[in-house]
């Protein structure tokens, strides 16, 4: 195996390449669209919207990636863009979930103080909303973050470009060198970008906030 | 499209089986190994936090690596491809739900509750039993169900190590380029996924105790 | 500065929470909103900083109406604690104190010193407590801190819903003394929720009781005690409210300079002791040392009884009885309970060397408690 990279390294860091684009385009503008979406839909009046969109992004979880890209290249045809798009609206899901439940979870205690000593409504979102449901939406970036990665893996399969298409290759031709290496390449990356958002959420989480886990 | 439907049906109420029938194999194994395991560590808090972050690991790999690596691996036992795989994919995705909520469970039942339990003069078994269960089935269930909607995206990826199921549609639709067997493929799939969250979550909600409901609700 | 509710209206709907309510809130003086659930209490506090709009009427800040005035600044220029406080969980408490003041601009010198001189205020160590979060804190170091934070900008106004609601009876006694001795210190405008009767009587200088969105009484709170509009006040005082305005009074006003003692050096007889006691007509008499300081007394009848025996020859100090004594500054409540205590009509006042400074006997209380009755306290 270690051959066949060495042979194949460009080859292996152009896929890479593709791969991390794939995944960093989608997820980053479903991180800004998603907790805008899960910002404005948890607003005073927005009340009937806020439940309703809870309960279709909560059951959309459930639906397999595979199926999202399927449609996304039916209708957009097949190719690294339709793919972005299919893991944006992917990854969209669970990010706008964890930011909608999060906001409604911040307890209404906290918004009335805040109200009572003299706070407008944007700062209220800004500094006590946001951060105090920051746990939920990093959370929930995260685990966006690792299917989008997966997600990206089956659509650079079937012909999205991306590190998957080496592993789709060499199953079919059942070259295990090839396999091994693109399998554990997207391991790779998966535990990485995994790892460094983990950093991140500890960095950006108030110690105030901090609840033992397990 | 409908068309295509009403010629194969039978295909795909075929291909659902096969698939289901992965699911099923694979989430009774997955219970098997992950409940004992979240038990044995539940005394544990450094061993439980350090076997949840490697079962967190495996969960962050995506599954067509997964199943890169479970075909080379399971190759030397005639085991690489097909269904196996399938199983062992789902498995090892489902351990860190499931361990994670049977230390859940394990520990969610209070201490105050459970010597109240044995000042009544319940014997172990019958703590297990009474108390201990219904409160922590539940949880477990929760897990199960985490996993299950998994398995379905798990399994219609594994159509490409030879597993069958509902993947058929789609990569078969794919490589033919047949529309109407892609969003049969697709939108089954959707459906599956979301059909087998919901059926489970009424199935929890049947069984967790009224009072513990009740409890929730304030 | 003085809040006025002038014929203050709030509906929901049809439903009337607030009823032509008129209302002076004094300023520098803990006013007290009062009455069962959903009387109005909590929606008028509400009102008064605009998180409630109102629907009629009129709320006025010396003068000024609160149409004609900014919210968002009205509301940074009054402190606020509700029950559950609201403490901002992802700050630490100098940041939580410090909210208002940054709103408002202060430097960060001028905060950091205001937060010190607060934290002192409330009991607190500064230094300990600066940087610790509130998941860290207990429920009453909460409350202290959620007060602090009120106070943070020197609003001139106070207004606090049932604020030690949340918290267990021994604590919320000694938040409310802790308290107390704040208000003697600040002396702020503050308009006080409560359900607690106990907690009415305790804190505030007047107190408004509602029922229905309406306004049944409003006087100083011993007025209220003493003569309460009609049966539902005198319900919501409960039964031994008479008791309750005992709380209130002092030894101080209410005892008598005059006494009579024996010395307690002196070798006196019983037969001096007995001249002494009928050419006074006392049945008893106090015991103090040279020095002023008490040490007991002596009951008539038991030198009478020797006197009988004609022992009257027999040291006057081995009829030496101890007792207990009160200081001025503790309450006709506390007297009484003395009294029943020891069996005794009368209870010595003493300073805190215990030196004897006067008496204070049951009549005394009893012509203060008819005195108040008659005219409605002072």
């Amino acid at each position: 195996m270690f051959n066949y990279i060495v042979d194949n390294f460009g080859y292996l860091l152009e896929k890479l390449r593709e791969h991390v684009m794939l995944f960093l385009f989608s997820w980053v503008a479903a991180l800004v669209v998603g907790i805008l979406i899960g910002i404005v839909a948890t607003r005073k009046g927005n009340e009937r919207s806020g439940k309703i969109l809870l309960a279709v992004t909560g059951a959309a979880q459930a639906v397999p990636s595979i199926a999202v890209i399927a449609i996304a290249f039916i209708f957009l045809g097949i190719g690294a863009t339709p793919a972005i798009f299919a893991l944006f609206i992917y990854s969209l899901v669970p990010i706008t979930f964890n930011t909608a439940s999060g906001l409604m979870g911040v307890p209404p205690a906290l918004k009335q103080a805040a109200r009572g000593m003299g706070m407008t409504d944007m700062q209220i979102l800004f500094h006590i909303e946001i951060p105090v449901s920051l746990r939920p939406i990093a959370s929930g970036a995260r685990s966006a973050a690792t299917i989008t990665i997966g997600a990206a893996t089956i659509a650079s399969a079937i012909g999205a470009g991306g590190l998957g298409e080496i592993i789709f290759i060499g199953l079919q031709l059942m070259k295990t060198d090839m396999i091994l290496a693109g399998a554990l390449f997207t391991a790779a990356l998966a535990v990485t970008v995994d790892g460094l958002l983990a950093l991140v959420e500890r960095l950006l989480i108030s110690p105030g906030l901090a609840v033992e886990e397990i | 499209m409908f068309e295509y439907l009403s010629q194969n049906w039978t295909t795909l109420l075929g291909q659902l089986g096969r698939h289901l029938t992965i699911i099923g194999i694979a989430l009774p194994i997955a219970m098997a190994i992950s409940v004992p395991v979240g038990i044995a560590i539940s005394g544990n808090r450094r061993v439980a936090r350090a076997v949840i972050s490697v079962a967190g690991v495996f969960m962050t790999i995506p599954s067509l690596a997964l199943f890169g690596l479970m075909v080379i691996l399971l190759a030397p036992f005639h085991a690489g491809i097909g269904v196996p795989p399938a199983v062992v994919a789902i498995v090892v995705y489902s351990l860190l739900p499931m361990i994670r909520n049977t230390l859940v469970a394990v520990q969610a039942v209070d201490r105050g509750v459970i010597s109240a339990a044995r000042g009544m003069g319940m014997k172990n078994f019958q703590v297990l039993v009474r108390i201990r269960l219904p409160l922590a089935i539940p949880i477990i269930m929760a897990g199960v169900r985490n996993a299950a909607v998994l398995g379905v995206s798990v399994t219609t990826i594994a159509y490409l190590v030879g597993a069958q199921g509902l993947g058929y549609f789609i990569f078969a639709g794919l490589s033919r380029s047949r529309f109407d067997m892609i969003v049969t493929g697709a939108v089954s799939v959707g459906l599956l996924g979301i059909a087998t969250n919901y059926l489970l979550l009424l199935l929890e909600d049947l069984i967790t105790p009224r009072g513990i409901k009740i409890s929730r609700k304030q | 500065m003085s809040i006025e509710c002038v014929d203050l209206v709030k509906k929901y709907g049809e439903v009337v929470a607030v009823d032509h309510v008129n209302l002076t809130f004094d300023e520098h003086k803990l006013s007290i909103l009062i009455g069962p659930s959903g009387c109005g209490k909590t929606t008028i506090l509400r009102m008064l900083n605009g998180l409630v709009p109102r629907t009629g009427g009129d709320i006025r800040y010396d003068g000024v109406s609160i149409g004609d005035m900014d919210p968002i600044a009205l509301r940074r220029s009054i402190g606020y604690v509700i029950q559950e406080i609201g403490l901002f969980p992802h700050m630490s408490v100098y940041d939580n104190i410090a909210t208002v003041p940054r709103l408002l601009k202060w430097n960060e010198t001028r905060i950091r010193e205001r937060i010190m001189e607060l934290l002192d205020l409330v009991n607190l160590e500064p230094d300990r407590f600066m940087n610790q979060y509130p998941s860290q804190v207990s429920g009453g170091q909460r409350q202290r801190i959620g007060v602090a934070r009120a106070l943070a900008a020197d609003p001139k106004i106070l207004l606090m819903d049932e604020p030690f609601g949340a918290i267990d009876p021994i604590n919320r006694e000694r938040l409310q003394d802790s308290f107390l001795e704040i208000q003697r210190h600040i002396q702020k405008t503050i308009v006080f929720v409560t359900h607690d009767i106990r907690e009415a009587v305790k804190l505030g200088d007047k107190i408004a009781i509602l029922d229905e969105g309406k306004l049944i009484q409003y006087d100083e709170t011993l007025t209220v005690i003493n003569q309460p509009e009609n049966e539902f006040v005198e319900n919501l005082l409960g039964s031994d409210r008479a008791l309750k305005g005992l709380e209130l009074l002092r030894v101080n006003d209410n005892y008598d300079r005059n006494f009579f003692s024996f010395p307690a050096e002196g070798g006196l007889t019983v037969k001096d002791g007995l001249e002494r006691l009928r050419s006074e007509r006392r049945t008893f008499g106090f015991v103090q040392t040279d020095k002023r300081r008490l040490a007991g007394y002596i009951l008539g009848k038991d030198l009478e009884r020797d006197e009988k025996r004609g022992n009257t020859a027999r040291k006057l100090d081995e009829h030496v009885k101890p007792i207990e004594s009160i200081q001025p500054y503790g309450t006709l409540m506390e007297a009484i309970s003395l009294m029943v205590t020891t069996g005794l009509t009368s209870v010595p006042v003493v300073d805190d060397r215990q030196n004897l400074l006067g008496v204070i006997r049951f009549r005394d209380v009893f012509e203060r408690i008819e005195a108040m009755a008659g005219t409605g306290g002072e």
